[in-house]
């Protein structure tokens, strides 16, 4: 009888449990490396990694913890512009805003924008590249545009209809670069009349797209060649042939001083064995270079800070990924705990 | 393989049929009730809905119920949206779901989708918890989840016509004919509801409420169930179930302008024959399940199944035994496939059981053959122990399987033919109390499961891997206490688990999954309710709680305190049956996500109104 009295107190204290959550506390320390977190596509759950470099501190989902909510989606980019952070997203398609410095988000544009890929600033005008809207019988995507943005109030003030898939953006001398991924060419336009001026013919598939220290900008292109573009004559002035590079969704970054160029690809052998390769070529190189800095199966994100090379590894996409830290000879130095599929990182 | 099949079905029926020259005695009545192998499946508990939670929970679906009654944790991707189950922290693909004996996971993904199992379209709703492979085959490592139908032969005709209202603009029509002749029981039901499910919510990043954008839905079906009793001994039933559903994925938390949809049909038909001879209790079953998926107007999945199933009981004084075969025959007409794929699974059990006075055995096997590759083998033994009237003590030991699906195999490209199938070792143990009306019991369960399938990135596709290895221990305890007057029936349950379930491998140099609670398995998991029922009407008042989750990328989503609750009441007139009832949905507004950046409704409320009513001959 008395055991029969336990079970009806245990019935009873069901109705009484209770829970505690931790509350947010904001971040701890000054991160000086930012993880940018892609997430994965269907749960939305990019995010941005804290790291200190001098301290070894690791902190999660920093802009959650700032901010008090979630990024809430699948992150493709973070440009820095004017102290602000802009943060192209799609599902749900998105613009977030943040300062730089304090992370707390400063304005979101969440309508009117379609797979936003890149964004560029210029004065009191933003720009982002849209891929379109996906169609799921073409598996492709449908009258792609890039968005004029008003960055006073945050508001889109037109759209550009394109005729390729936007890339990158890079803004140079009053003067907006279009890369259009799905053609052989580069859209240059005036961004004070948002009239085309030129187009630059490049070899196919140009992506990424850096300014060196020179002022020419470099542009890495899905066919695995690496071009060098004079602004001045907007023409190609060097074509660097049988670059390893990945085929999609290219990544590049410069060094400190602009004059060494890494990017990250993944290939292929017979076997369709995956290798994710980071190379590093100097400005002044003329020939592809053909022995990786390091090397893995699975890095998806890269980034330069000085003396040290930081990539993203996406852990096969189970759950959340790594970064590792390395010299620029290759050698590890340490490597620490992202969000999920580092794809890029931002030094401040 | 398939000829050798069907010689041993051959001789089978045979040797039955001689035997059944034989038979003059009157032999025990055929009663089809329940689930399958319950006497086997011993020292197991199994909690079958009630129809009063059946009418609490009767615009919702499958999933919506079990989770109210049970420990387990849905994964619904929103309001009725596409919802997976996880019971003893194994995944959607671990829990076997059963309709009137056939395996109705999709062949394709290995699971059910719970959405599309809605309450009205079955008589019964069981739950059986842990690990039976010997008794159902794959699948069955978790749970499985029984749906049955059983014939009502309350003589003369009976009409019965439901119509529902709910939130969120939420319509639900459902009628039902059941007629009984003498021998004869023809029973036709059929049920539509639409809801446009634009419920509010917060967006969290700037607390503006908007309502949920594409998330609506509408489903209907028919049930036909028709059982003719030739003989006390003698009984042929069939049953069938079409079930067809449209819905709109509803989208992340703040995507407005997604447009995906998707379509599904079901069809599932069995007939089955019961003879009960002087030899042996001979079931042969045959069936037939087609599923169809439209996602988004372009991907096409198809698979039907042919499936027979023939077993045989001897039963002695405190002994018996059912041997049996089932075959399974599938064809998978799916886009993603090279070509159409066909698959044949041939499963041999035998099962037993022994029941001494105070001590009940039963050992059980099954072994599983799949054309062309694998093969499992799942033994179980379990027993019963009464220590007392009131006591008892129970355990099992086992080895279940789960067949890769066809997605695993054949998905081009990645598709990986050579795929095992997992397997795992189970042991549970436990003791449970009954006395008047309050029973309660509490176990412990440790399963370890190794060859667990997971999609990596191995090249530029992704290709299935038998790479994972995952330990999932806990402790359920579960308690009802019934309280019966003349005029008044009180039922107060409550149930508690804990579950642990770790990777105990790391699949690759970055893996940090080792050592860390699977995503979305919560560690607690506890329901409470109170079912009060009166000449005045009826109250029924359920709350769970579950405990935090943690996503794919380690984010914690909080626990959630979630009630029900339901007035009713039922009113007799000589000109019918009424019966009212308005049920409160999350009753305490609680905000939570059973899927990260999924929103789910607040407060809601739904209204039912039935009418039934029995014309005697």
């Amino acid at each position: 009888m008395k055991i029969n009295n336990i079970f009806k107190l245990f019935a009873l204290s069901i109705f009484l449990i209770t829970s505690c959550s931790d509350d947010d506390s904001g971040p701890s320390f000054q991160s000086n490396v930012l993880v940018i977190n892609e997430g994965n596509f269907l749960s939305a759950e990019g995010s941005i990694t804290g790291f200190n470099s001098s301290t070894g501190e690791v902190e999660a989902d920093l802009y959650q913890s700032t901010n008090g909510f979630a990024i809430a989606a699948t992150i493709q980019q973070v440009e820095t512009f004017e102290n602000e952070f802009f943060i192209t997203c799609n599902n749900p398609d998105k613009l977030e805003v943040i300062n730089s410095t304090s992370l707390m988000n400063s304005g979101t544009i969440s309508e009117g924008l379609a797979t936003p890929y890149a964004f560029a600033g210029s004065g009191d005008t933003g720009f982002v590249t849209n891929w379109g809207t996906y169609n799921s019988e073409t598996y492709g995507y449908d009258d792609p545009f890039i968005a004029v943005v008003d960055l006073s109030d945050l508001t889109i003030s037109s759209t550009i209809p394109c005729d390729y898939k936007p890339q990158d953006l890079l803004v140079l001398g009053g003067k907006l670069y279009v890369s259009n991924v799905n053609s052989n060419s580069i859209t240059v336009m005036d961004i004070a009349t948002l009239e085309v001026v030129a187009s630059i013919e490049t070899p196919a598939g140009p992506d990424k797209m850096e300014l060196d220290a020179a002022g020419d900008i470099w542009v890495i292109c899905t066919s695995g060649n690496l071009v060098k573009i004079d602004v001045a004559s907007n023409e190609v002035v060097k074509t660097i042939e049988n670059v390893p590079t990945s085929g999609f969704n290219e990544k590049m970054v410069l060094n400190s001083d602009k004059s060494k160029i890494y990017f990250l690809s993944t290939t292929y052998d017979a076997d369709w064995v995956a290798t994710s390769n980071v190379f590093e070529i100097s400005t002044t190189a003329s020939i592809a270079p053909s022995t990786p800095i390091v090397s893995s199966a699975s890095f998806y994100g890269i980034g330069v800070d000085g003396e040290v090379l930081y990539v993203g590894d996406h852990n096969n996409y189970q759950g959340n990924g790594t970064v590792f830290r390395y010299t620029l000879d290759g050698e590890e130095i340490d490597n620490f705990e992202s969000g999920i599929n580092p794809n890029g990182f931002i030094f401040r | 393989m398939r000829k050798k099949l069907y010689l041993f079905v051959a001789l089978f029926v045979l040797t039955n049929c001689a035997y059944a020259q034989l038979d003059s005695l009157l032999l025990d009545a055929v009663v089809v009730r329940g689930i399958p192998y319950a006497k086997y499946a011993v020292g197991q508990k199994v909690v079958t809905a009630d129809s009063s939670i059946k009418k609490q929970y009767a615009q919702n679906n499958i999933g919506d119920l079990l989770a109210a009654t049970n420990p387990v944790y849905i994964r619904s991707y929103g309001n009725n949206m596409a919802a997976g189950i996880s019971f003893r922290g194994t995944g959607p693909n671990h829990t076997g779901v059963f309709w009137n004996g056939l395996n109705i996971n999709s062949r394709t993904l290995g699971q059910s989708d719970f959405s599309l199992l809605p309450v009205v379209g079955t008589d019964e709703i069981s739950l059986q918890y842990g690990s039976s492979g010997a008794l159902y085959g794959s699948d069955a490592i978790g749970g499985t989840v029984h749906l049955n139908n059983h014939p009502n032969w309350k003589e003369g005709l009976t009409l019965g016509l439901n119509q529902g209202l709910g939130s969120f603009g939420t319509t639900q029509t459902s009628g039902l004919i059941n007629f009984t002749k003498g021998k004869v029981n023809f029973k036709s039901s059929g049920y539509y509801q639409h809801a446009d499910n634009d419920f509010p919510y917060t967006i969290p990043s700037n607390g503006r409420v908007v309502k949920q954008n594409n998330a609506s839905y509408k489903y209907y079906g028919f049930n036909q169930d028709l059982y003719i009793q030739l003989a006390s001994n003698k009984l042929i039933t069939f049953n069938g179930w079409f079930n067809s559903n449209y819905r709109e994925i509803q989208p992340v938390i703040g995507n407005f302008t997604s447009k995906t949809d998707q379509e599904d049909e079901n069809i599932r038909l069995t007939a089955a024959y019961h003879y009960n001879s002087q030899f042996a209790y001979t079931t042969f079953r045959t069936g037939f399940v087609k599923d169809y998926q439209l996602y988004d107007n372009a991907s096409v999945v198809q698979t039907k199944q042919i499936i027979n199933q023939l077993q045989s009981e001897k039963k002695w004084d405190k002994f018996k035994t059912t041997l049996g075969v089932n075959h399974n025959h599938i064809i998978a007409d799916v886009d993603s496939y090279d070509k159409e794929q066909n698959e044949d699974r041939i499963d041999f059990f035998a099962l037993s059981t022994l029941q001494l006075t105070k001590l009940t055995l039963a050992a059980n096997l099954r072994y599983n053959l799949v054309s062309g590759y694998s093969s499992a083998f799942a033994p179980s033994l379990s027993t019963e122990y009464a220590l007392n009237p009131n006591w008892k003590l129970f355990g099992q030991l086992s080895k279940n399987y789960r067949v890769p699906t066809l997605n695993d195999r054949y998905w081009s490209p990645g598709g990986n033919v050579d795929l095992k199938a997992e397997t795992s070792y189970n042991t549970e143990g436990g003791l449970s109390f009954k006395k008047g009306g309050f029973s309660a019991s509490a176990n412990y369960y440790k399963m370890w499961v190794s060859e667990w399938i997971i999609w990596v990135p191995e090249s530029n596709y992704w290709t299935p891997k038998n790479i994972r290895k995952v330990n999932s221990e806990g402790v359920e305890v579960l308690s009802s206490y019934d309280v019966k007057s003349t005029n008044l029936f009180i039922n107060f349950s409550a149930g508690y688990s804990f579950n642990i379930a770790e990777p105990t491998n790391t699949i690759s140099a970055t893996d940090r999954s080792l050592g860390e609670q699977l995503p979305y398995t919560p560690k607690h998991n506890a329901n409470a309710a109170i079912n009060v029922t009166s000449k005045l009407g009826r109250l029924l008042i359920s709350g769970r709680y579950t405990g935090e989750r943690s996503t794919i990328g380690s984010t914690m989503l909080d626990g959630y305190f979630f009630m029900d609750a339901t007035v009713g009441k039922r009113i007799k007139s000589n000109i019918g049956e009424f019966d009212l009832s308005l049920s409160v949905k999350n009753l305490l507004d609680a905000e939570y996500q059973s899927i990260i950046n999924t929103a789910t409704p607040g407060r809601y409320y739904q209204f039912n109104f039935n009418y039934s009513i029995q014309i005697k001959k």
